[in-house]
């Protein structure tokens, strides 16, 4: 038995009327503030919209009407008959704690972290192996075709250093394990300068300037193992679709796709994908790194060449791979660790 | 619950509605940055663990947060939806968006076509998403209701807008104005419609205006680097250090005025339009009127940016209550009558509504 003031909304007309109600723990007894009987109306018919910050309770009774108080206490108690909302109330009680608040902030960082460490990567990598050797086909040579149109040229190579190059590409790329083909072309590109990419069918692309650029064939073979990496990883495909998560991780912490696409979150996002790409960076350089000591013993060669690549980006300062590399001095500090730990 | 404004323009307002017997009800705001704060927390925390699902859920309780701490005449709004109509509703979005990722990757053909679909369908969306809020805001629970056609919006927001280019954007005011009037002139309170007359003219009066702010920052602009360029050319070598560090200090200082001054633009068109609308719409015998004032709303948007930047977007909460507070603490309504004799729509509306409402699709239009 308890009672509290409230003001009573019947639905019908926009009128607030001042009343006090009474409960028993069954039913709900209404009264005018000048004491004349307005309704009785069974709890069990009532609904209580679940609590929200110290903002007003709202009672729905069965036919609509609306009775709104400031009482939070009485209501609390008439909750104690109501076992409606029973998740909302639990959110309630998170959001009522700033322990639980606090709380929820870490973790909702170690969430956000793990997502984005472990999750996406993972459910990127299924999906990339799901994707079918033709489908891969298609997008690379789509690629290709835009590059082709955009900064390729044709090669201007002297024939019989091409042939060179690609039956010593072959002979790496017959060591290599996996039923990966791989497949060189060559190109040139002063936009892009030195430099070399796979696609994902396992097309690989080097420019001339690289070419020009190498001092001996050795120093090719880090570069070719690189990038034969990149294919057997299936880097390409993974960062599609890891980024295309970081989208809806983005999405659902901004709270809509409209602002995921705003500059606020481009940042963030920007950030991230970036760890990404320096990740298989690092692998690709691992796996190179790993060949170039079992058939050569030494990254040596490798080493001098991102040296001298690194060097020339600077001074030029062209949009290339170096930028989404991790810096070239701590990948030729990581091979170099690297020997001293396989020898 | 007295107005917090104060001012010339505040007070020249009010001698102009005292028309004896009308009441006048400033809407207050008792929403505060630190209770909202847990609330958006506990909404993050719980989206990302329920992998989104529950972001349905905290939209809901976002907007009832809002709503529920804005006060006119003593009684607080309510917003009343569904969160499993908006889960539906995000589940499609997000099948949508799925969809045309893959297809961007593997057929870049077809993705033009989901975004075609899209844009065919957005002013749709935008119909049932005005209809889904309005239904489900409700005041002295009464429920609002959005009476526009969903022909109407196809004119509004397409057919208009393939106008745009035609008319070299000449159009883009009165287009800006035909939204409005769409969202205006078609609201319903009970059984009680609101009336829209904006002016045309004064959509024209204002973009103009800020139209011709920017002509003149171009000019300035356009002036400034012809000198600069000119300067540097004429100095002697020795002097060309200090020439080329005055030139980066003050383009760096240019472009610091430019984003002031186009943010200043925005919410200067922002503040005029919103005041503009409030002030051109009835509800029957109740009128509105907005007193929003474009430095202020400057100044909050840039001491907001600030804060979420130095504060790691912790303080969003914050901002967001500190712009809604500004924003609702300067609309008033008056009337000469009273504020207890609306009606609710018979119930053969309602129900019409009702299931006219089910779909949502969150359509943020920034009304």
């Amino acid at each position: 038995m308890s009672r509290f003031a409230a003001t009573l909304f019947d639905g019908k007309s926009s009128a607030a009327r001042a009343v006090n109600v009474e409960q028993d723990g069954k039913t709900l007894s209404i009264c005018g503030s000048d004491g004349d009987f307005i309704r009785a109306d069974p709890l069990d018919g009532c609904r209580i919209t679940p609590p929200l910050g110290k903002t007003r309770r709202t009672i729905y009774l069965p036919d609509g009407a609306r009775l709104d108080t400031d009482n939070q206490d009485a209501v609390a108690e008439l909750e104690l008959y109501d076992t409606k909302h029973p998740g909302m109330k639990l959110v309630h009680g998170l959001e009522s704690r700033w322990g639980l608040v606090v709380f929820s902030l870490a973790g909702l960082v170690l969430c956000v972290w793990f997502f984005i460490a472990y999750g996406i990567p993972l459910l990127a990598d299924k999906a990339a192996s799901s994707v079918p050797t033709a489908m891969m086909e298609t997008v690379s040579d789509r690629a290709l075709s835009q590059l082709d149109k955009r900064f390729l040229e044709k090669t201007e190579l002297p024939k019989p250093r091409i042939a060179e190059i690609r039956s010593y590409f072959n002979e790496i790329a017959g060591n290599m394990k996996g039923d990966r083909h791989f497949r060189l072309l060559f190109r040139k590109s002063p936009q892009i300068g030195a430099n070399a990419f796979a696609l994902p069918s396992g097309k690989i692309l080097v420019t001339d300037d690289l070419i020009k650029m190498a001092e001996s064939r050795k120093e090719l073979a880090g570069i070719f193992a690189h990038e034969m990496a990149h294919v057997q990883e299936r880097h390409g495909l993974r960062m599609v679709f890891q980024n295309a998560g970081v989208f809806f991780v983005i999405s659902a912490l901004f709270g809509d796709v409209v602002s995921a696409t705003s500059l606020g979150a481009a940042l963030p996002t920007m950030l991230v994908e970036r760890g990404y790409s320096r990740q298989f960076e690092r692998q690709a350089d691992l796996a190179a790194g790993k060949y170039l000591i079992r058939r050569m013993g030494s990254t040596k060669p490798y080493r001098r060449i991102l040296q001298r690549l690194a060097e020339k980006s600077g001074r030029n300062s062209a949009p290339s791979m170096i930028s989404t590399h991790p810096g070239v001095k701590n990948r030729i500090l990581r091979l170099k660790n690297l020997e001293k730990i396989r020898k | 619950m007295e107005n917090t404004v104060s001012g010339p323009d505040h007070q020249r307002s009010l001698q102009e509605v005292s028309t004896p017997g009308s009441k006048i009800y400033p809407l207050a705001f008792t929403g505060t940055g630190s209770e909202f704060f847990r609330i958006w927390i506990v909404n993050l925390f719980l989206t990302i663990i329920t992998l989104g699902i529950y972001a349905a859920w905290a939209k809901v309780r976002t907007r009832r947060y809002f709503f529920a701490n804005t006060f006119l005449a003593g009684q607080a709004f309510d917003y009343l939806a569904d969160p499993k109509v908006i889960l539906r509703g995000n589940l499609i979005i997000a099948g949508a968006i799925g969809i045309y990722l893959l297809l961007d990757i593997f057929t870049p053909a077809y993705s033009a076509v989901v975004i075609l679909l899209f844009l065919l369908a957005l002013p749709f969306l935008i119909y049932k998403s005005l209809r889904f809020n309005a239904h489900n805001s409700a005041y002295r629970n009464i429920r609002f209701r959005f009476m526009g056609t969903a022909g109407e919006s196809y004119k509004v927001y397409a057919l208009y807008a393939l106008l745009v280019p035609l008319t070299l954007g000449l159009i883009i005011p009165y287009w800006v104005f035909r939204q409005k009037a769409y969202f205006f002139g078609r609201l319903s309170y009970g059984s009680t419609q609101s009336r829209f007359y904006g002016r045309p003219g004064y959509f024209y009066a204002i973009y103009l205006l800020a139209g011709l702010i920017t002509v003149g920052l171009i000019i300035g602009v356009l002036i400034y680097t012809a000198t600069t360029a000119m300067m540097a050319d004429s100095s002697s070598s020795g002097k060309a250090w200090a020439t080329a560090g005055f030139v980066i200090v003050t383009s760096m200082l240019l472009f610091a005025l430019i984003i002031i001054v186009i943010s200043l633009l925005k919410q200067f068109v922002y503040a005029r339009l919103t005041n503009h609308c409030l002030d051109s719409t009835n509800l029957g015998t109740l009128r509105f009127e907005g007193s929003l004032k474009a430095w202020e709303l400057m100044w909050i948007r840039f001491t907001n940016t600030l804060a979420i930047i130095f504060s790691a977007g912790l303080l969003i909460p914050w901002a967001k209550v500190r712009r809604a507070r500004y924003i609702i603490e300067h609309i008033r309504a008056i009337t000469p009558g009273s504020l207890e004799d609306f009606a609710a729509a018979t119930e053969a509306d309602q129900t019409a509504i009702g299931e006219a409402a089910v779909d949502f699709f969150d359509i943020e239009i920034g009304l």
